[in-house]
C-alpha cells in the first residue's frame, strides 16, 4: 500500500529533522519573503509558519481528550457513509491511520536522535536516521513503548510472538484499554467491529516507512478485567522474513 | 458575567481545581456487562473528581489532519466542497460538544451575544484547544464579532498543498466553524461563522467572523391529531 | 425508594428514551385507564419503548407548560423541580440545550434533581453523546438505547433505590423481553465460542483469525517477548490488572 501522495503536501511533519527552524533560516526569510521549499505558497510577515515554530513546541501538549473523541467519532461516521460492511469500514479506518504511522515514525526518530545526542544543533541533519530498526523484534519494541508513548502516554500492554510453525511471521500487540474506543459502544450486529483498527493502519504505516511489509488488523479480545481489550495482529510478508533469516545469519541486531 | 471571572472559569475546568465545578468522571467503568463487572465498580458510578481528561495534543492535531486530507483527496482536490464538508463535520461535533460543555462547565444561558462570545473564547476553546482566541471588531448592534486565534493547534504541523488553489479556496480550519453553529444551535442561537483569513494562506491573522441570526424558539410538540 | 420510570426528552419535545421498571400505582379514578393499557403493561416493563406511547406525551405535555408557567412567574431563569400527587412524584432537570430528564418515584423519595443532572453528566452526555456510533440526533430513540448506557442506568437506579426486593425481578424482565441472552454472561461462560460464532455468522475470513487466536494463541503457543526482545516465558500482561490509566 502506497501513502496517497496528497498527504505528503498537507502535513509536513514528514520532513522531520532537516526543518527546524533554526536562526539561519529565519535571516534567509526576512531576506527573501518567500521559503525556498515552497516558492509557490505565501507566508504571513510575522512568520508563523511550520518553518519557524520548533518541531518539539507541541511535544508535552495536552488537548482534551474529548476534542479527539469528537474528530475521530466524525472520522468514523464520515467512513461510515461511505462504506458497505464492517470489514469495509475497518479497511478505511486503517487506511486514515496510514499515512499518519509514515509521518510519526519521522517523528520518532527525529525526537529519539534529539535526545539522544546531547548537542540538539548538530549539524547533521541527516536525511537517513541512524536508528531506523532493522530487526523485527527492534521494530516492534518501538512500536509497542515509544510509538504508544507519543501517542497515548503509556506503551502497550503486551508484545507476543506466534510460536506456531504456520505462522512464524505474526505478532501480536495488545492494549488493555485502547483510547480509541474510550466513547465506543459497539451494537450489537456490529460486534466485529473494532475502531481501533485506525491504530492497526497506524503500526502499519510505522512498519511500512521502515521496510516492512506488513498487514496489521485490530481484533477485539476482552477478559473479564478488560472489556474492550484489543489486539493488533502484526503479519509480516516474505519478503521480510526471508530477510530476517539472512540478518540472523549475518548477526545483525 | 465578567470578562474576567468568564475566563477564569476556562482556566479551572481545565486545571479542575474548582470545587464549584461539577464532577467530570472517568468513564465509570467499560463496556459489555454487569454480569462481570466487580460489584465494587459499581459503586463507584461516580467517583471523586478529575480533572478534564486529557490527551496528547500531536494525536489530535494529526487527526484532524488526516481528515482533511481525505477529503482532500476524496473530493478530488474540490476545495469549496471540502470547506463545506468540514463544516458540517463540525456541526455534528458541536451538537455532541455542547452537552459535554455545559456538563463540564456547569454554567447556565448567557444573558446576551456579548457574554456567549466570551464564553465560547474563554471556557470553549480553553476547555477543548486550550487556546483562548481573542474576542473583538464588535459590530454596533452587538450581534457580530471576530475571534483571533494567536495559535491553533489544529493547524500546527500544517503547510497547504502548493497547488496554486488550496491557499485561495480551503479554510484549513473551517471545521470550527461548524462547531460554533451546531453548539450555538442547540442553545437557542442560530449564527453563521466563516474564517475571514489564516496564516496557512500568508495572512498576517486568523480571524472568524461570528453573526447572530437569530434566536430560536422552544420547539412545540406537534399536535395530536 | 422506589423508581417507577424515567424519561428524556430531546429539543424537538420528542421522547428519546423511556424506561419503566415498576407499573406505577395507580388510584381507583385511574383504574379504567390502567384496565384498557393492560395488555401493554408486561412488555413496557423494564423495556425501552418508543415514544409512540401515550404515557410520555403526557408527561411530556405536563413538565413543559408547568416549565413554561414557572417561567412566566419566576423568570427566565427559574424552573420547577419536582412535583407531588397522592400516588408519585415527578422529578424534573432540563438542560441549556433542552434536554428534558423526567423521573417519577414513590412519595417518600428524596430529590432527584442531582441524580438526573449526575445521569446527564455521567451517563447520558459519556455514553450516547459522545459514541460516535450513535446519531447525532435520536429520532425515535436511536442510538440512547446503547448498551453502555442502559447497564449504567440500570445501576445507577439500582443504586439508588437500594432497599432490597426494590425492583423484584427486572432482571429476569429485561433478558426475557429482550428475548436473547445478555451477552455478558454467555461470554463469560464461552468467551470464545462465542466469538468464532459471531465470527462465523458476520465474515468468514475475520472468523479464522479469531478461531486461530483460540486454538493457537491461547493454549500452547502464548509466548511473550522478554523486554529486551528475546523470546521468554509466557508473559500474560506487562501491567498488572488494576492499573490501567484512571
Amino acid at each position: 500500500m502506497a501513502a496517497p501522495p496528497r498527504h505528503s503536501t498537507m502535513l509536513s511533519i514528514s520532513n522531520g529533522g532537516t526543518q527546524q527552524s533554526g536562526p539561519n533560516d529565519k535571516q534567509t526569510q526576512q531576506q527573501a519573503q518567500t521559503l525556498p521549499q515552497s516558492p509557490g505558497l505565501r507566508v504571513p510577515s510575522n512568520r508563523k509558519t511550520i518553518y519557524d515554530r520548533h518541531l518539539n513546541r507541541s511535544r508535552n501538549a495536552e488537548l482534551s481528550r474529548a476534542s479527539f473523541a469528537y474528530l475521530f467519532g466524525e472520522m468514523v461516521t464520515y467512513a461510515q457513509r461511505r462504506v458497505t460492511g464492517i470489514q469495509d469500514l475497518e479497511k478505511r479506518l486503517n487506511e486514515q491511520g496510514y499515512p499518519l504511522g509514515l509521518r510519526l515514525l519521522d517523528l520518532l526518530f527525529y525526537r529519539s536522535t534529539s535526545t539522544s545526542s546531547s548537542a540538539l544543533s548538530s549539524s547533521s541533519t541527516s536525511s537517513s536516521p541512524p536508528n531506523r530498526p532493522l530487526r523485527i523484534i527492534t521494530l516492534l519494541h518501538l512500536i509497542h513503548g515509544p510509538l504508544w508513548r507519543l501517542l497515548f502516554g503509556r506503551s502497550a500492554d503486551a508484545l507476543e510472538h506466534s510460536v506456531s510453525p504456520d505462522t512464524p511471521n505474526e505478532y501480536m500487540i495488545t492494549d488493555n484499554d485502547p483510547l480509541v474506543n474510550t466513547y465506543i459502544s459497539v451494537p450489537r450486529e456490529m460486534s466485529m467491529l473494532n475502531c481501533a483498527a485506525f491504530v492497526a493502519g497506524i503500526i502499519e504505516g510505522v512498519c511500512d516507512g521502515c521496510g516492512f511489509e506488513t498487514k496489521v488488523s485490530a481484533h477485539n479480545q476482552p477478559t473479564e478485567m478488560w472489556p474492550s481489550r484489543t489486539v493488533f495482529l502484526v503479519r509480516f510478508g516474505d519478503s521480510v522474513m526471508e530477510r530476517e533469516k539472512v540478518l540472523e545469519r549475518a548477526g545483525v541486531k | 458575567m465578567s470578562a474576567n471571572k468568564t475566563s477564569r472559569i476556562g482556566e479551572e475546568i481545565w486545571k479542575s481545581v474548582n470545587p464549584q465545578t461539577p464532577i467530570i468522571t472517568e468513564k465509570p467503568f467499560s463496556i459489555y456487562s454487569t454480569a462481570f463487572r466487580p460489584r465494587t465498580q459499581a459503586n463507584q458510578l461516580f467517583p471523586r473528581r478529575t480533572r478534564v481528561d486529557k490527551v496528547n495534543a500531536e494525536l489530535v492535531t494529526l487527526t484532524y489532519g488526516t481528515i482533511v486530507a481525505q477529503l482532500c483527496q476524496d473530493y478530488d482536490s474540490d476545495y469549496q466542497e471540502v470547506n463545506k464538508q468540514l463544516d458540517k463535520m463540525g456541526y455534528n461535533i458541536g451538537m455532541r460538544l455542547i452537552e459535554d460543555f455545559l456538563a463540564k462547565s456547569g454554567v447556565g444561558r448567557c444573558a446576551n451575544f456579548r457574554e456567549t462570545a466570551d464564553m465560547i473564547a474563554k471556557v470553549g476553546f480553553k476547555i477543548f484547544l486550550n487556546v483562548t482566541p481573542t474576542v473583538t471588531n464588535w459590530a454596533s448592534d452587538n450581534n457580530q464579532f471576530s475571534l483571533i486565534f494567536e495559535d491553533n493547534p489544529l493547524a500546527d504541523f500544517v503547510e497547504l498543498p502548493d497547488d496554486g488553489r488550496a491557499q485561495d479556496e480551503l479554510w484549513f480550519s473551517n471545521i470550527l466553524c461548524g462547531v460554533l453553529r451546531g453548539s450555538l444551535e442547540m442553545v437557542q442561537m442560530q449564527i453563521e461563522a466563516h474564517f475571514v483569513s489564516d496564516v496557512l494562506r500568508g495572512d498576517e491573522t486568523t480571524e472568524m467572523r461570528v453573526s447572530l441570526v437569530r434566536y430560536i424558539e422552544d420547539e412545540m410538540p406537534p399536535e395530536e391529531e | 425508594m422506589v423508581v417507577y420510570s424515567f424519561y428524556i426528552f430531546d429539543r424537538h419535545a420528542e421522547c428519546i428514551y423511556k424506561r419503566r421498571w415498576l407499573p406505577r400505582p395507580t388510584s381507583t379514578v385511574g383504574k379504567s385507564r390502567s384496565d384498557t393499557t393492560s395488555g401493554q403493561a408486561p412488555t413496557g416493563l423494564g423495556q425501552t419503548v418508543r415514544s409512540t406511547d401515550d404515557d410520555s406525551k403526557l408527561v411530556f405535555g405536563t413538565v413543559f407548560s408547568l416549565r413554561n408557567m414557572v417561567r412566566k412567574l419566576g423568570g427566565d431563569d427559574d424552573n420547577f423541580v419536582s412535583f407531588t400527587t397522592s400516588q408519585y412524584k415527578l422529578h424534573y432537570y432540563e438542560t441549556p440545550t433542552n434536554t428534558k430528564f423526567v423521573m417519577l418515584t414513590d412519595l417518600k423519595s428524596p430529590s432527584m434533581r442531582i441524580a438526573l443532572q449526575q445521569i446527564y453528566i455521567n451517563l447520558f452526555v459519556e455514553y450516547v453523546v459522545k459514541n460516535p456510533l450513535s446519531p447525532t440526533e435520536h429520532p425515535g430513540g436511536v442510538g440512547v438505547n446503547n448498551e453502555l448506557f442502559e447497564e449504567s442506568l440500570e445501576q445507577f437506579v439500582h443504586r439508588h433505590g437500594h432497599t432490597p426486593g426494590i425492583l423484584p425481578g427486572y432482571k429476569d424482565g429485561i433478558s426475557a423481553i429482550k428475548g436473547t441472552p445478555q451477552r455478558s454472561r454467555h461470554l463469560s461462560q464461552t468467551p470464545v465460542e462465542h466469538h468464532i460464532q459471531s465470527g462465523d455468522q458476520s465474515q468468514v475470513q475475520q472468523g479464522s483469525i479469531h478461531t486461530a487466536f483460540s486454538d493457537g494463541w491461547q493454549h500452547s503457543m502464548r509466548r511473550a517477548l522478554s523486554p529486551r526482545g528475546k523470546i521468554g516465558a509466557t508473559v500474560g500482561s506487562t501491567r498488572a490488572p488494576g492499573t490501567g490509566p484512571q
